[in-house]
């Protein structure tokens, strides 16, 4: 059997999806040009995407939102990278769906917290790497004070607008699917 | 945090009306947008974030995106940064003309740089 090299894999449209369900409706983010990128040798990643490339969709009328007034250029993108935990487990010269861990840090605005997420590995008979991974995220962890203080500085003064008075759901679901081939 | 500016926005804002009726802000060469976020990132990104660009470039790259969209990367001379244009504001049967090699004008909204230069929305225009 051959032994498999060391390969740098990547994506530029990954698909991130976030939902956070309320009292009165659902609240969906989708993003379709998230970049990823996997070493398979090192089991190193880092999904990276820009705030502005969200589309937002609220309710069942499915309106879409304009985003023009967020400021974003101190922080643009959103960052997740880390490595897969249990890079042993994954054979990349044989094609089937492994368990992983993906060990890492998310870095939403200034804010920077450890993650570990489940997901799952396939490998194709193509020799692309399909990765998917679902979790969520407690808004318990987000501090609503520096929310409200981030959203008075960067949106217009116009708003008076308290975190809690949205009817936030308490968790917040993340969904990300990429499919990477070979570099 | 994105759900609670996307629930700020609910309140109060309208949808954008669509990028075929909208002004380019910018008309530049792909080279010249990838060597301007090259040069200056940060500044870049306050020139050309949500604005609407026109850009004109040698089609690298074609792929289709999780959604089925179809995704053009421009890149001039080889350029290491190219231009990634997420063509959903389009119908199918004008895209479907184009292959890699070929010389296109795109006009999109920019969402920042990542890799590549992003543009989001975009609609070909010749």
């Amino acid at each position: 059997m051959l032994f498999s090299q060391a390969q740098n894999y990547l994506t530029r449209t990954a698909h991130i999806n976030v939902k956070s369900a309320n009292k009165v409706q659902n609240i969906v983010a989708d993003n379709y040009q998230a970049a990823c990128q996997l070493n398979t040798q090192t089991g190193q990643f880092k999904l990276i995407a820009l705030i502005k490339s969200f589309e937002y969709q609220i309710g069942a009328m499915k309106r879409i939102m304009n985003t023009r007034e967020i400021d974003v250029t101190e922080f643009p993108k959103i960052t997740f990278e880390g490595k897969i935990a249990n890079l042993k487990q994954v054979n990349f010269s044989k094609p089937g769906t492994y368990p992983v861990k993906l060990k890492g840090v998310l870095y939403i605005w200034d804010e920077n917290s450890a993650s570990d997420v489940d997901g799952t590995l396939t490998v194709l008979n193509n020799g692309t790497i399909s990765v998917k991974s679902n979790f969520t995220v407690a808004v318990e962890k987000i501090d609503a004070e520096k929310i409200d203080r981030i959203m008075r500085q960067k949106l217009p003064v116009s708003l008076n607008l308290q975190p809690n008075t949205l009817g936030i759901s308490k968790n917040i679901q993340i969904k990300t699917e990429a499919t990477l081939k070979k570099q | 945090m994105l759900i609670l500016i996307g629930g700020y926005l609910y309140v109060r804002h309208m949808p954008d009306k669509s990028i075929t009726k909208q002004a380019a802000d910018f008309t530049l060469s792909a080279s010249n947008l990838a060597n301007e976020y090259e040069t200056n990132p940060t500044g870049s990104d306050r020139k050309f974030i949500d604005r609407v660009i026109l850009v004109k470039g040698v089609i690298s790259e074609i792929t289709t995106d999780q959604n089925n969209s179809t995704v053009f990367i421009l890149r001039d001379n080889n350029s290491a940064t190219g231009i990634l244009c997420t063509l959903n504001g389009q119908n199918d049967k004008k895209i479907k003309r184009y292959k890699k090699g070929d010389s296109i004008t795109i006009k999109g909204t920019c969402s920042g740089m990542l890799l590549d230069v992003v543009l989001n929305k975009c609609i070909i225009i010749e």
